[in-house]
């Protein structure tokens, strides 16, 4: 029986390793645990004196991308409670809706990546590691599934490769810190890395079939819960020959989206060609790049959202 | 039916759970019962499993196994009736027609007539070719060596045995068949002793080597002008394509041995071989045997004929069986004519050393014939290798371009050298027997560490399960 005894030990010391590589021993974890911790404190404070609040719902090119500070007295109270992309859609929309009140709205700055791919809805490593934290098991009508939680949570030889990377060379555990986190929900770095801009124009997108269920589930329990919804296709930062292209590519998307709640068409349909306005990737935004694009859809999303 | 998911295992335990629960139920009537049930469980499993992954995947596997056993029928009828019936010949080739159909049909009509007619949307059923060919060679067996008609249930469990029956190894009736008619719904301390090692050694080549090569062939930015680029992803496909195929065929010899069916092992350390004849007696053994002995012995082998046209046929064929494009049919024709000039060139004494570093530089480079698809690609990237002037032309930059960050450079070091160590120890066991070392106590323990820590979350498909 050695065979079967060293594996069972061997499964058991596995698990729990890969347990706290994903979660207690991940900076990227804490980073995001804190950063929710913080935000839905804000947001409760800013619904308690207000009766209706917009949240900025998405992964990081929400959370780098909308600045409410900005946003002048005439527009409704409104807060970034952006995640991350490693979080998975389900657990960021999820955490969302959970967060909204009757009549608050959600606008949607969702990578289109979650609604254009397989799989690109599901619940990701972060995304089940902070649900388990969070007491969560039911991630917009998908039940978290015990093997989904054995099984997904485990960190992967890339991680393991960059956290182990980061501490040999003395780096940083992980790039963004708690302080980085604004009021209203604005996450910000200083860390510049020189986007290069995409060099090849965008494939023509289509709602995959997850990302359709996804938008049903969100829009059913917006119904539910009364929250209004509206999307919001986020900026990337694109080579100048191929904006005009991806705006059509992004145009087309976008009217399939429409099918399930507004659209807010800001001029630059998800395309940006200046690269001063991105930091340390092609979608996260400076501040100054936040707060243009801020801007940019404010005035839509006000006569979209609150004409009636 | 891919072994590198949890889905997998969720269905099989699920599965034969419930089968060994209604066996005991049955068991409690009647022991003959009881027996009968346990044997039928299997086909039952092996069903499930393949409605599983898609209907057509089942409509296919029944298509091509029920039709053998027809097969098989008219190898008795023709027996009994001294009669020469081409039924039989008709029967085989119905057979066949799935795989043509869904394999070979776009490619035949569209790339050899050019013209433009509906072809299969769907993918190929997984495990088509693997099937079709255990099933023909049974038939094929049976009619030679006038063989006795099998009981229903026992040709079904050799045709449809979960373990193998989506990538083989292409069993042969009489080692496989003798084994399935005394197959039992138990499994043992002494069958998990035998199979535990076996799968973890599969699940880490499979999903701790293959896949994160996988990864890192999807994030490499391969300059096809740069012929350092070029190599490392020759030697990148290399190690995957081997990692994938050899763990997926060690986890189905595990799951073999777990029910006392002991399969062919598909892989003996094929990179450690030396000169190709050795090779193809290392990779994919089965597959080998297969056209040897259905293919280049039907030819006349090298007693009739001309040899060098047996082989060149048989390796067609092979290259032709992997895949439905130029390419595969280049890459069994340079295997073909490897063999040729193995057979008939002077016999050199040539350094140990020497001759497994031809004989791995062949087999690597003619993985380039194989994963690209174009044949134009495949034209300038041997011309890059073969430009000696290319290799002068050497610098860290253009090399390092092959990485876009550190982490993916950290992430390709760390594959390579557990690659690297998992070859050695490969090597190193050939002196006891294959494989040993990496199935001792300690690299077992050590190997599921590396499958829950290390194998990416989002596991790849099995580059065979198409073929």
């Amino acid at each position: 029986m050695k065979y079967l005894f060293s594996s069972l030990a061997a499964i058991l010391l596995g698990f729990y390793l890969s347990g706290n590589l994903v979660t207690n021993w991940n900076p990227e974890f804490h980073f995001w645990r804190a950063c929710i911790e913080q935000k839905r404190s804000e947001l409760m404070g800013l619904q308690s004196n207000n009766k209706q609040v917009v949240i900025f719902s998405g992964g990081s090119t929400c959370s780098f991308s909308i600045d409410p500070t900005v946003l002048d007295e005439t527009f409704p109270p409104s807060y970034n409670f952006g995640g991350a992309v490693p979080m998975g859609a389900n657990y960021i929309l999820s955490i969302a809706m959970e967060a909204a009140r009757p009549n608050d709205t959600i606008a949607l700055a969702l990578e289109p990546i979650f609604l254009t791919t397989d799989k690109g809805a599901r619940s990701k490593v972060l995304g089940i590691s902070l649900g388990s934290w969070d007491f969560k098991n039911d991630f917009l009508k998908r039940k978290i599934t015990l093997s989904e939680r054995v099984f997904k949570r485990r960190p992967g030889a890339r991680f393991v490769v960059t956290l182990l990377g980061r501490k040999v060379m003395g780096l940083p555990s992980y790039r963004y810190h708690i302080d980085d986190l604004r009021s209203g929900g604005l996450l910000t770095t200083e860390f510049r890395d020189r986007p290069k801009a995409f060099s090849d124009s965008l494939k023509p997108q289509r709602l995959s079939v997850e990302g359709v269920q996804l938008l049903e589930d969100l829009v059913e329990e917006a119904r539910q819960k009364k929250v209004r919804l509206v999307y919001t296709i986020p900026w990337t930062l694109t080579d100048p020959e191929f904006a005009e292209h991806d705006r059509e590519v992004n145009r087309i998307l976008l009217r399939e989206i429409e099918e399930f709640m507004p659209v807010i068409r800001d001029p630059f349909y998800g395309v940006h060609t200046n690269p001063e306005y991105f930091a340390d990737s092609v979608n996260h935004l400076t501040e100054e790049g936040a707060k243009a694009r801020t801007e940019a859809l404010a005035q839509s999303l006000k006569s979209i959202a609150f004409s009636n | 039916m891919n072994f590198a998911e949890a889905q997998f295992w969720e269905s099989l335990l699920l599965g034969l759970g419930v089968a060994w629960f209604v066996a005991v139920v049955v068991g409690k009537i009647s022991h003959t019962a009881r027996l009968k049930f346990e044997k039928t469980s299997f086909s039952l499993i092996s069903m499930w499993l393949l409605f599983q992954e898609s209907p057509l995947t089942l409509a296919a596997f029944l298509w091509v196994v029920l039709l053998g056993w027809v097969c098989l029928k008219s190898v008795t009828f023709e027996r009994q009736n001294q009669s020469r019936s081409y039924l039989w010949m008709g029967l085989v080739v119905l057979q066949l027609a799935p795989l043509f159909y869904f394999k070979y049909w776009k490619f035949v009509v569209e790339g050899i007539f050019g013209l433009q007619v509906v072809t299969p949307h769907a993918l190929i059923p997984m495990g088509l070719s693997f099937y079709s060919f255990q099933v023909i060679a049974v038939c094929l067996d049976s009619r030679r060596d006038t063989l006795t008609l099998p009981k229903f249930v026992d040709y079904f469990n050799f045709a449809s045995f979960f373990p193998q029956i989506v990538a083989g190894p292409i069993e042969r009736r009489k080692d496989l068949l003798p084994q399935i008619e005394k197959i039992r719904l138990a499994v043992t301390k002494e069958s998990i002793e035998k199979a535990l090692p076996w799968i973890i050694l599969g699940l880490f080549y499979k999903m701790v080597l293959a896949d994160n090569l996988a990864v890192l062939s999807g994030i490499l930015v391969v300059d096809t002008q740069n012929v350092y680029h070029v190599i490392i992803e020759i030697v990148l496909f290399s190690l995957r394509i081997y990692f994938d195929f050899a763990g997926y065929s060690f986890v189905a010899l595990g799951l073999g041995a777990l029910f006392g069916v002991k399969l062919t092992l598909n892989f003996v350390s094929p990179y450690w071989s030396l000169g190709l004849r050795a090779f193809w007696r290392r990779w994919h053994v089965t597959l080998s045997q297969w056209l040897r002995d259905y293919v280049y012995f039907a030819l006349g082998g090298s007693k009739k004929g001309i040899i060098w046209i047996n082989l060149l046929i048989t390796f067609l064929i092979s290259g032709i069986w992997h895949g439905a494009g130029w390419n595969f049919c280049l890459w069994g024709v340079a295997h073909g004519v490897g063999l040729i000039f193995c057979h008939y060139s002077p016999k050199f004494k040539i350094p140990i050393f020497f001759n497994w570093l031809i004989t791995m530089t062949f087999v690597f480079y003619t993985w380039l014939l194989f994963y690209e698809t174009s044949v134009e690609q495949i034209c300038n990237k041997t011309m890059l290798l073969l430009d000696i002037r290319n290799y002068f032309d050497f610098s860290m930059d253009s090399l390092m371009s092959l990485v876009d960050n550190r982490t993916v450079l950290a992430l390709l070091a760390v594959m390579m050298v557990l690659s690297l160590v998992t070859l050695l120890m490969e090597g190193l066991s050939l002196k006891k027997s294959p494989y040993s070392y990496l199935l001792s106590v300690p690299a077992i323990f050590l190997m599921i560490l590396c499958v829950i820590i290390l194998a990416p979350v989002e596991p790849s498909t099995f580059i065979y399960f198409n073929f």
